[in-house]
């Protein structure tokens, strides 16, 4: 149980595709009802720090890292409904266990 | 200096045509000097678009044929500019989502922009228009300068554009 989820947004650099991926999260758990979360977007070169205090990592880009914590790879978003639905899915899934 | 028009805020655009096959990094510096020549980026923008797209490529694997935006960071940019290269030839390009992944791209669209807002606002845009597999298509394999050009507008720049705060 958490009061605030805190996800993080990822791309190359962290100003396009990272953006793209915020608002299309946002838009859904909105709609999902969700109130309750604070999405953050980074650069895969500053994710050591933006990831402190993160419940869920959300990339366009491949991460070969593990953060210890759940990792969507949503470029899916971008490409064709099917994958936009199966990665948003996911995201919302993960983010209602957390609540 | 080539001809650039300007949508409804400050962002300019063209279309250039690549009728050479050419590689990706020859591609992406030819395309880059273009916009240095007309004064719109400074000196250090190509170096830093070649080194972004080495260490995190922009192809995106849309069907029937890939696209890549190539961007980088605001500061090298002087005026907003959107460059679309229709390619004859197909230019692999990695998969941004899967490094060892090659795509064969047709269209390149060069995003030299200031601001998150402007960049996603085109780029919303741009990912919209490519979805669509009859548009993309067209565009791609249009033979027609003038066709690209008004698909670019009616299609990306007027609907990016208005979104703009």
């Amino acid at each position: 149980m958490k009061d605030r989820i805190k996800i993080i947004c990822c791309c190359g650099a962290g100003i396009c595709t990272s953006n793209y991926l915020k608002e299309e999260i946002e838009d859904r758990l909105k709609k999902e009802s969700v109130k309750d979360f604070d999405v953050v977007i980074s650069k895969v070169s500053d994710l050591e720090e933006s990831i402190q205090g993160a419940d869920l990592l959300v990339t366009t880009v491949e991460i070969v890292k593990d953060y210890g914590l759940p990792q969507v790879r949503a470029l899916g978003i971008m490409l064709d409904d099917e994958a936009a639905e199966k990665a948003l899915s996911e995201i919302v899934g993960i983010v209602k266990e957390k609540i | 200096m080539a001809e650039y028009k300007k949508d409804c805020t400050t962002t300019q655009y063209r279309i250039i045509r690549i009728e050479e096959k050419m590689d990706r990094e020859a591609l992406l510096a030819y395309l880059c000097d273009q916009l240095a020549d007309d004064g719109f980026v400074n000196s250090a923008y190509k170096q830093a678009t070649l080194k972004r797209e080495a260490t995190y490529p922009t192809g995106l694997a849309t069907k029937p044929i890939g696209i890549a935006i190539p961007h980088s960071e605001a500061e090298n940019v002087i005026e907003p500019t959107i460059l679309l290269a229709v390619l004859d030839h197909e230019t692999s390009f990695y998969d941004m989502g899967d490094n060892d992944r090659q795509i064969d791209v047709k269209l390149v669209f060069l995003l030299a922009l200031k601001g998150e807002n402007n960049h996603l606002n085109y780029l919303r845009s741009i990912v919209n228009f490519c979805r669509d597999e009859e548009k993309l298509l067209k565009m791609a394999e249009s033979k027609d300068d003038s066709e690209v050009l008004k698909l670019l507008e009616d299609e990306i720049i007027i609907k990016a554009s208005t979104k703009e705060e």
